[in-house]
Parts: C-alpha cells; structure tokens; sequence
C-alpha cells in the first residue's frame, strides 16, 4: 500500500522524468530541424544550379535562333529585368540616355517576348 | 538542468542563425561631403592634365568589340570587356593583342553570360550568374582553369585584396532573383565566396530607379563602389576599411521620387551616372545635369569641380573608364568626334593613330594628371 507522502514522491519523480524526456524530445527536435534546414538550403542552391543549367542550355542557340549574333542583342527565355542607359557618347557634350531593358541571368519572369526593349 | 536545457537551446538558436545569416553586417556612415552646383563649376578642368598619349589597339579577326562595358589594367596588360558580346580582349601596353576570351556556350569550361569580371596578378574570373558559376582563366594567357560554385546572384565583382573579393547586387524594377541570398547590395567574401562583411541592407521591394554595366571600379588602393539609391560612393581599401563621401547636388533628386526613373529624367535631377573614379588627388565623376552626362573632376586639395571648358577643346577629357598610375584612361572609336574636337584644340594624334581610328580603329588616351 503506497501512502500519500509516497505517492507525491513518486509523482515528483515521474513528473521530473517526464520533464527531462521532453525536453530532450525538444532539443533533438530542434538539432533535427537546424539540420533538416540546412540540407534544404543546400539541396535547394545545388538544385537551383542544375535546373538552371538544364533550362537555359540551349540559350546560345535561341539566341543566334532570334538573330542576336555579334550584335549584342541576345534574348533569354528567363532572366531578370535589367534597365540601363545606353551611354554612348554621340557628341562633345551629349551622351546617348535612351533606356535599355535586357534580360540577365539570376532572375526569374523575364522572357525573349519582353526583352530587350528599346524605348526609343 | 532547466538551465542546462536553455543553454543548449539558445546556442542551437545562435547556429540556426549563423547557419542562415552569413556573415557581419556593416554600417557606412558618409564622412566627407562635396558640395556640387553646375551653374558654378569652374571650366577650366584642362588645367588639371599634364598631357595626353594615345595608343591604337591592334585590330584582327577576334578583337571587334561592340563597346567597353568595363576596362582593368593589372600586370601590364589591358582587359577590355564588352558583355553583351560576351568577350574580354586583352593587349599588351603597346596595344597588340595577347589574347581573346570569347567562350560563350555550355561547355565545361564556357560561360553563358559575361556579367562581370575581375582579374588578379595570375586569375581572370568571369561571373556568370546563368549557371551560378565563376570561371577562372589565366589572365597570362587565357587557359581555363577551374569553375567555381557561385551561392548567389551578383552583378559585379572585383579583387579586393589577395584574401578577398567583393561583389555588388542591386534590385530592379520588376526583377526577382531566381537564389535566396541575404539583402544586401555589397558584400565581402573569402576566396571559398563564403560572406565576411555585408554592406547596405535593402527593405523588401525596393529597387533603384536604373542599373548600370558596372558598380565597381578598381583603383590602385582599393574598390569603389556606387549605386543609384544616395549620392555618394563608397571606397573598400580592404576587408575592413571602408570610406563613404557624399555629393550635395543643388538639384538633387527629392526622397519621394528617388526610385521613379521617368520623374527622374523628366525633371532632370542630378544623380552620379558612373562610378567615380580616384586617380592622384582627383576624382572623376560623370553626372546627369539637365539632359547630359558630363564628366568632372573634383580636386581634393582645392576643394573644388572642374569641367570640360565650353570654348574649346583643349586637353578635353573623355570620361575614364579606368585609372593606371598617374593617369586617366578613356577609350575612344569615333574618328568624327576625334576630329571635330581637334578643329577646336583638342591634342592632335600622332598620323598612325589618327590613320588607325579613320579606319575604324580604337584608341586608348591616357591623361597623365598634374
């Protein structure tokens, strides 16, 4: 027969276990989730590599395809949005300002349909 | 053992961080200031220049560029880049060419884009921000050597010292960037591209109001960096020294309207349209003043802006695109407006290199500063 003193111990006891496993439950959960996140991040940027890689490997040849050439103008099937001045200097005091839109790599939502855009 | 338990949790908070959040983010606060007004601008910028010397630059069959997008002279060579041909030709300084990088493709040893480029005393490396690579070629003689895995998209890049590099990103309108990488336009890496030092932190969905072909330009103690979003620019001399000086323009573009490109324009507010450039005591600017660019140097020891004088053309400068030395470097393939600067003073070349540029030949100029 366990008396009530006992059973207090007792519960003190189990509650101090219990404690101690979920706290440990915690701290392998986290060590798990810091690890876990890291392979993602990492699987993530090697996949990112290789996607990349595979989509845009026939880039040359869409570009030469769209009649770039050694003019400059290449156009992406994917890209990111880059608008620049041109700069050229036309005369002494006069520098070309019109607006270039070119797609660049690294980027995502810009297409061969939007870019380059010469707004002149 | 609650404690214990609290321990183990906020270091493994520390690492989750540092695991996410690489490397020290650094706060430049602007020292110096020039003031700029471009209605008193003294004209007489030629003054400033001991004399001009101009080199031809040997033209065959691989060494036609469409323009200069960035220029580096290192170990007595010079490397002129043009992106969007996706080619760097190099000449010695007598102005022959040593050799043609021109490797755009999907090869292991080509790239798909020429973003940028950088070069040290053995190493060109060309940032390719398509396949996420830099890839290193002998800057002797043009040898592939190895790729590296880029962890993040850049827009330019440069040697910041023999243990470091420095990259720029800037957002633009509309743009999304297909890695995840911290928010920052400047940042410091190892020679492993592992982030040291981070630099000016952007809030979600800014973006400037224009980009441009390079951030960086190095000099001969440093980088310079500048961007569209203040007036100012920011010289790296090392990993952990960092200067940033401010231009006060008369007309400057208002907070409210400082990412709205067609207000910018319209209005014709000034805003630096290029990186300076240091050489000697010097600092060369182009700014946009009403519907121009025009070039300046600012003199340190004056305290004051210089500009191209309006009466005529005497020792004229062409906006550098590099320093070397003592000298500015600007590169020229217009004979038209070679020649009709020289109607009006401009220092005349001599018969060969005047022949060369008439035959749609480039040039280099180098000023030699005071």
């Amino acid at each position: 027969m366990i008396d009530t003193e006992e059973k207090e111990i007792l519960f003190t006891e189990n509650y101090r276990i219990m404690k101690k496993k979920v706290m440990g439950i915690i701290a392998v959960v986290a060590i798990a989730a810091v690890a876990g996140y890291n392979v993602y991040v990492s699987q993530a940027a090697h996949n990112n590599v290789r996607l990349s890689a595979l989509l845009l490997a026939n880039i040359e040849v869409l570009a030469y395809a769209e009649g770039g050439g050694e003019t400059g103008q290449y156009e992406y099937p994917d890209g990111y949005p880059y608008t620049t001045t041109c700069n050229v200097r036309v005369s002494k005091w006069k520098k070309c300002k019109v607006e270039i839109i070119t797609c660049q790599g690294g980027g995502s939502g810009c297409n061969s349909k939007k870019c380059p855009v010469h707004n002149s | 053992m609650k404690k214990y338990y609290l321990i183990v949790l906020v270091g493994l908070f520390h690492i989750f961080i540092a695991c996410t959040d690489k490397g020290v983010s650094q706060f430049v606060n602007v020292g110096e200031i020039y003031a700029f007004n471009s209605n008193h601008v003294d004209t007489t910028l030629s003054k400033t220049i001991e004399n001009i010397d101009f080199l031809a630059l040997q033209i065959d069959e691989n060494s036609d560029i469409y323009d200069v997008d960035k220029m580096v002279l290192k170990n007595d060579l010079i490397f002129m880049g043009d992106f969007h041909a996706a080619k760097i030709v190099v000449y010695d300084l007598n102005g022959k060419v040593k050799f043609v990088l021109s490797k755009r493709g999907s090869g292991p040893q080509e790239y798909l884009e020429l973003k940028s480029f950088a070069v040290d005393d053995s190493n060109i490396y060309i940032l390719d921000n398509y396949r996420h690579v830099i890839n290193v070629y002998d800057c002797r003689t043009g040898i592939f050597k190895r790729t590296m895995k880029l962890p993040f998209v850049a827009w330019d890049m440069e040697v910041l010292d023999n243990d470091h590099f420095i990259f720029a990103f800037v957002p633009l309108e509309g743009g999304q960037i297909n890695m995840k990488q911290p928010p920052y336009k400047v940042w410091i890496t190892d020679r492993e591209l592992q982030i040291t030092k981070k630099y000016f932190e952007y809030g979600k969905g800014e973006y400037e109001f224009v980009g441009k072909n390079t951030y960086f330009v190095p000099v001969q103690d440093g980088v310079i960096f500048n961007s569209m979003s203040s007036d100012d620019f920011t010289v790296f001399f090392a990993e952990d020294s960092v200067k940033r000086i401010g231009i006060e323009f008369s007309n400057r573009i208002p907070d409210k309207y400082r990412n709205e490109r067609k207000k910018i324009f319209e209005d014709e507010y000034n805003y630096i349209s290029q990186t300076p450039i240091i050489c000697k005591n010097y600092v060369v600017f182009e700014f946009s003043v009403g519907d121009n660019l025009i070039s300046y140097i600012y003199d340190k020891n004056m305290g004051r802006f210089y500009s191209n004088a309006y009466i005529d053309s005497y020792n004229y400068l062409f906006q550098p695109e590099t320093s070397y030395q003592d000298k500015l470097v600007s590169y020229l393939d217009n004979y038209s407006l070679y020649e009709e600067l020289v109607r009006s003073g401009f220092t005349r070349a001599n018969p060969t290199v005047e022949q060369h540029l008439k035959n749609e030949g480039s040039i280099l100029m180098f000023y030699t500063m005071h």
